[in-house]
């Protein structure tokens, strides 16, 4: 049988200390927290594995995106495009 | 119609699929300005063959099937310019002289070719689970893990409290786990 206890705050608590830590904004008290509390709950121990191998996941990955600027011409580009057409068809 | 067939919605489009076409389209064509080129043209070939749609396909894939053909044309159009059959990818210019290959081979620093290919089409998955999120989780997301801009700019530009930031950031990150679990988390 399963021993997983359902969520609590504390596991909600290291869930999001979890989540800082993938971004290096964890407190150092906090870490600690979450190292004990990983001590005896299973169930945040795995999400913390599968959050840090997401976080390696997203470092290996080739991830382009448009900035902000590049998004906005594009945007404008299609938008004029997008209401010409709609008036063609109406 | 009936609503279980798939329905566009391209007013949506450049948000919801631009990074997704653009990643797609820069692992294959290798320089940003042909991509934006390209994918700008997707979405007009896109509302233009609206009609045709007949819904049985998601809209991200009918994207894609376009931005496929685009791309096909894009690498016929610059071959014939150069009227030869060897392809120099990293070569622009046609004045640009040099053995490909050989300096392919030379460059131990670069990744080998299939670490590349993998990487890039987990680029383009994360892209694709991303696009499943709701709008503003993913923009977050985004903006948090791969533009990397600090939490208080996000905060203050989504007027969201940073508890509110960690929440959303926790569902996505949970929600991309189990979307790219099956191929990529095992």
């Amino acid at each position: 049988m399963n021993s997983e206890k359902k969520p609590s705050s504390s596991c909600e608590k290291a869930g999001c200390i979890c989540d800082k830590a993938q971004y290096n904004e964890a407190q150092l008290w906090e870490k600690l927290m979450l190292r004990f509390h990983l001590l005896i709950c299973s169930r945040c121990r795995k999400y913390t594995e599968k959050n840090k191998k997401l976080t390696s996941l997203l470092k290996n990955a080739d991830l382009y995106s448009l900035n902000e600027q590049e998004e906005k011409e594009l945007k404008t580009k299609f938008f004029s495009q997008f209401q010409q057409s709609n008036y063609n068809n109406q | 119609m009936t609503s279980s067939k798939h329905q566009l919605n391209p007013e949506k489009w450049v948000e919801k699929y631009s990074n997704y076409l653009f990643n797609y389209t820069i692992s294959r064509v290798n320089d940003r300005e042909v991509a934006k080129d390209l994918i700008s043209e997707t979405f007009l070939a896109g509302l233009k063959s609206m009609k045709n749609f007949k819904g049985q396909a998601a809209e991200r894939t009918w994207l894609i099937s376009i931005l496929k053909r685009k791309i096909i044309d894009y690498y016929r159009k610059i071959n014939s310019k150069k009227a030869q059959a060897e392809i120099k990818p990293t070569y622009f210019e046609e004045d640009q002289e040099g053995d490909w290959l050989e300096e392919q081979v030379s460059n131990e620093t670069a990744k080998s070719a299939e670490e590349e290919l993998i990487n890039t089409e987990l680029g383009v998955a994360i892209y694709e689970c991303l696009g499943k999120l709701n709008e503003k989780q993913a923009q977050i997301f985004k903006m948090k893990t791969i533009d990397n801009i600090d939490t208080e700019v996000i905060c203050n530009e989504f007027n969201i409290t940073s508890s509110n930031l960690w929440v959303i950031i926790h569902r996505a990150r949970t929600a991309l786990a189990s979307c790219l679990e099956k191929n990529w988390l095992k």
